[in-house]
């Protein structure tokens, strides 16, 4: 029961700072003498490494080191689960992000220029850039023997990861239906795009023996890890400090500077600072996995679904990273918000020469939904079923199980967000020219938040009263750009009755603030908002306590309102601060903290389990197209959006990301593709890879559905990666309503539309 | 490499540097005034993350070289605001939720302020048309269109 702070429309927290300019980013810290890095990156996606000399490198004036894997042997490989990738490449490249060697030199030109000094020898090997390939036995091994099970089965070759789903029996299922439908259906590699390119500094300290790290992280505590794990030293050994970060989508989940900035501030013994162009980031960092997803549902005449198989082969790239996780959840929820009662899946995980792929907004969801719900489409107009209809007669409610045998028990608002949406949307609209032709889809989503399967998820956060009489609220829940500063500043007044105007966040540090785990799944508002909400119910306990020992008296005399400490009936006050004073010379300072740590589990051999995910968002879009049927070209006119976060906490917030994510959306929809050819990036840069402008994306109208009673603080959700998962299909399914064209590949563009209805014979 | 003489106004105040002939703007800006609020998005001029008004234009500084900029007046976000008060566009994007990560805020700020200067009643196509060379992978664009819109019919809700 919200006291009047919770879905409040406030400024964000760290608004000002932001458009002003005085908000300090990764690339934005200096320090007096410092080294500039470059990094040496191969040109050969698969070769080995015959020979590298460095020697006119590190002649070159201005140069003050440069260094190869053979100069630091200790280094250990990293990796956010599979620690697979090297720092430095000892004998063979794998994609052509791998670095071959560090310059650190006293201006970027002239580190820049070092890198050409750099003679480098290689055999290249086969080139890998289809996992179809991969799989062959004949393929040559992209990484040797060694790497960590993990609960997973795998193959040898190059498969990571074969994982399973099964619930029922299919072949019963099956039996039962009184249709079969198949398809095919293909997702692509996208780039996060995130405005800020990666970019850091880095500190030694000799007589410490300490690092100081300042680059944007998704997850501060796994990043210190990680890299005292590289470095060989201990935990205690590593600070990261958490800036400003501009945007992430799972990009920044990885190490990306952070193991080569703080190598070479000791190699060095100066602060060290490296910023990659745009070019680079594209180049080296993480993708999103594209899949190829086989569908199969048996359906009855009254549209009633009773079986449903799922076949998935995915590209993890290079490297594992969180590949396999993300293609199994692709898996386990492949089959949408649907009660089926026989399922079957299974999934491979295929490493390739391709730029390794990683977390991307969805984790493997998207892709998943990208595919049922165009399965859900075709199978409506292929039975002549009115699309939402079909889709309420299936959907989940209180008590169905999902695919994974969870029954949902709480805040199933599926059916509602389908409603929802429906009804907002209205009527489609009229062309605005002869030659284009207006289209409707729908698409309705699931999405489970927090990490889920067992994996152990937790946040710790921290309150206190400051002499000041302010409150401190110490997270290190990185805020990307989501909000979530200011989500946890609204749950902790909201808690403690105080105005948000006198909370503090303190500044995220590993040394600090505790683990809050990753900004990802989808799960900080669920995770450091109830973490939050814990330290401030523990806080207001020991201010009541407080309190009530210095002025004797308890509730109702004694109350605490607006920072003040009122007795009632009395002048008798004390503000905060004066309490918080007291408190300290007494030893009990007015400090708490609060950790969430629920349970949830999974059987990996069959995909099953009780309390799979703590919570699932829904998200039904609607979707209006305009197709241009002379070149092909695919205009989105309306967005109508109805998640079901359970309780919208940051109503403005919400809001910002359903409409940020809807673009996302329509951009995997229509324009966005990063393209190997053999392994290759051919479009790393903004006018080759195409991300939404302006004027690409409409204004989207946003219907919040409040189902209550989920996880988070007062009855909240997510919607961080379900805002951006409804679009793509929704608009694929627009596209087939407006000129009646079935694509299954993702990005649908205006090449590809035109070349279909042409197939078809134009239009009538 | 040989440097050039160079004298310019940056928000209001005039400054004297020598530089080298390939030193962009917007490196001027950051390393050599300390003006951090101007970002670089791609270094290519496709984002817009670089955007700053030189004489009274919006250009994207990464693709502008410091010597061109001799005898020009340049503002950036910075200057933007008054002491002692946000720019109405500063305080229409806080009070609109127009900034999530706000990596393309400044860009975006400087390309609004251009607009409202040559067009201060612009329609909503105007306004996108206007910022269509800013990327902004976050907000999806319709709450910078509004605090846009909002600061152009002089609303100071």
């Amino acid at each position: 029961m919200s006291k009047g702070y919770i879905g409040k429309r406030v400024n964000r927290v760290d608004a000002l700072e932001k458009v002003t300019g005085k908000a300090l980013y990764s690339v934005d810290y200096s320090m007096d003498d410092m080294v500039y890095i470059k990094v040496l990156r191969t040109p050969h996606p698969h070769a080995l490494l015959k020979k590298i000399d460095v020697s006119r490198a590190r002649e070159l004036p201005g140069v003050v080191q440069v260094i190869t894997a053979a100069d630091v042997p200790w280094l250990k490989n990293f990796g956010l689960i599979f620690k697979d990738q090297e720092v430095l490449v000892r004998e063979k490249t794998r994609y052509m992000g791998d670095a071959l060697a560090v310059v650190a030199a006293e201006d970027e030109r002239t580190a820049r220029r070092a890198l050409n000094l750099i003679e480098v020898e290689y055999e290249p090997l086969e080139v890998i850039s289809d996992p179809l390939r991969a799989m062959e036995p004949d393929a040559p091994r992209i990484h040797e023997s060694g790497q960590v099970p993990f609960e997973h089965e795998f193959n040898q070759g190059n498969v990571l990861s074969i994982d399973h789903l099964v619930k029922g029996d299919v072949e019963q299922g099956f039996a039962q239906a009184d249709h079969i439908i198949e398809n095919e259906f293909r997702t692509q590699f996208v780039d996060h795009a995130a405005m800020e390119p990666e970019a850091g500094l880095a500190l030694y300290d000799p007589d410490e023996d300490h690092y100081t790290i300042w680059a944007a992280s998704q997850w501060l505590h796994d990043v210190q890890t990680d890299v005292a794990r590289v470095l060989g030293v201990k935990i205690e050994q590593v600070q990261v400090i958490q800036p400003t970060i501009g945007g992430a989508f799972g990009r920044r989940e990885d190490i990306s500077v952070h193991v080569i900035l703080p190598l070479m501030a000791k190699l060095t013994g100066r602060p060290v600072k490296w910023v990659m162009t745009r070019q680079e980031t594209m180049l080296t960092q993480s993708k999103r996995t594209p899949m190829t997803i086989r569908l199969k549902t048996g359906v009855k005449k009254d549209g009633t679904i009773t079986a449903w198989e799922t076949e998935i082969v995915a590209d993890t790239g290079a490297y594992a990273s969180t590949g396999a996780s993300i293609v199994h959840q692709a898996l386990y929820v492949s089959t949408g918000p649907y009660e089926i009662p026989h399922v079957k899946g299974v999934s491979y995980t295929v490493y390739t020469n391709n730029t390794y792929t990683g977390a991307m907004r969805g984790f493997g969801a998207t892709e998943a939904a990208f595919a049922y719900e165009r399965q859900m489409d075709c199978i409506a107009r292929d039975l002549g079923l009115d699309p939402a209809e079909f889709r309420l007669k299936n959907a989940y409610t209180l008590g169905s199980a999902t695919a994974n045998g969870q029954v949902l028990t709480t805040s199933v608002g599926t059916r509602d967000t389908i409603l929802s949406a429906r009804e907002h949307f209205g009527e489609k609209g009229t062309p605005s020219a002869p030659h284009k032709k207006r289209g409707v889809g729908m698409a309705t989503i699931m999405f489970g938040c927090g990490y889920g399967e067992g994996f152990p998820d937790h946040s710790i956060a921290g309150a206190e009263v400051t002499e000041e009489g302010r409150i401190l609220i110490r997270s290190a829940a990185a805020d990307v750009g989501q909000g979530v500063k200011t989500v946890l500043t609204l749950v902790a007044a909201d808690v403690l009755n105080i105005p948000p105007e006198c909370i503090d966040l303190g500044v995220a540090s590993t040394h600090s603030t505790k683990n809050a785990g990753s900004t990802s799944a989808t799960r900080q508002t669920i995770f450091s908002g109830n973490a939050v909400k814990l330290a401030a119910e523990n806080l207001l306990g020991k201010i009541y306590h407080r309190a009530s020992v210095e002025l004797g008296r308890a509730h109702p005399e004694l109350s605490i309102e607006n920072g003040d400490i009122i007795l009632h009936g009395t002048e008798k006050q004390m503000t905060l601060g004066e309490l918080a004073k007291i408190a300290k010379a007494k030893d009990e300072p007015l400090s708490a903290e609060g950790c969430y740590f629920p349970r949830t589990d999974i059987d990996y051999k069959t995909g099953q389990g009780t309390n799979v995910y703590v919570a699932y968002t829904y998200n039904t879009q609607y979707v209006e197209v305009e197709v241009d049927t002379e070149t092909g070209q695919v205009d989105v006119v309306r967005i109508v959006a109805a998640p079901d976060v359970g309780k919208v906490i940051n109503p403005v917030g919400l809001e910002g990301q359903s409409e940020g994510g809807s673009a996302m959306g329509l951009g995997m929809a229509l324009m966005e593709e990063q393209v190997f050819a053999k392994a290759i990036t051919v479009n790393p840069d903004f006018s080759t890879y195409l991300i939404p402008t302006a004027l690409d994306v409409p204004d989207v109208e946003t219907f919040a559905v409040e189902s209550g009673d989920a996880a988070g603080p007062y009855g909240a959700k997510g919607i961080g990666e379900p805002a951006m998962i409804p679009t793509a299909p929704a608009i694929f399914n627009a596209i087939e309503d407006a000129v009646g064209i079935r694509l299954y590949d993702m990005p649908a563009t205006p090449e590809k539309v035109l070349a279909a209805i042409k197939a078809k014979g134009g239009i009538a | 490499m040989d440097k050039y003489p160079i004298k310019l106004t940056v928000n209001g105040r005039v400054h004297e540097f020598q530089v080298e002939a390939d030193l962009r703007l917007v490196d001027l800006l950051r390393n050599h005034l300390q003006l951090l609020g101007t970002k670089e998005g791609c270094g290519k001029g496709e984002c817009g993350a670089c955007t700053v008004l030189m004489n009274g234009k919006s250009v994207t500084s990464c693709l502008v070289l410091a010597v061109q900029a001799d005898g020009a007046e340049i503002v950036t976000v910075e200057g933007l605001g008054g002491d002692l008060a946000l720019h109405p566009l500063q305080d229409a994007f806080i009070k609109y939720g127009a900034v999530q990560c706000g990596y393309c805020t400044p860009g975006m700020l400087m390309s609004a302020k251009y607009l409202l200067d040559i067009n201060p009643r612009p329609s909503r196509e105007e306004i996108r048309v206007a910022i269509s060379g800013n990327l902004c992978r976050c907000t999806g664009y319709t709450k910078i269109i509004d605090a846009i819109q909002a600061v152009a019919e002089g609303r100071r809700d």
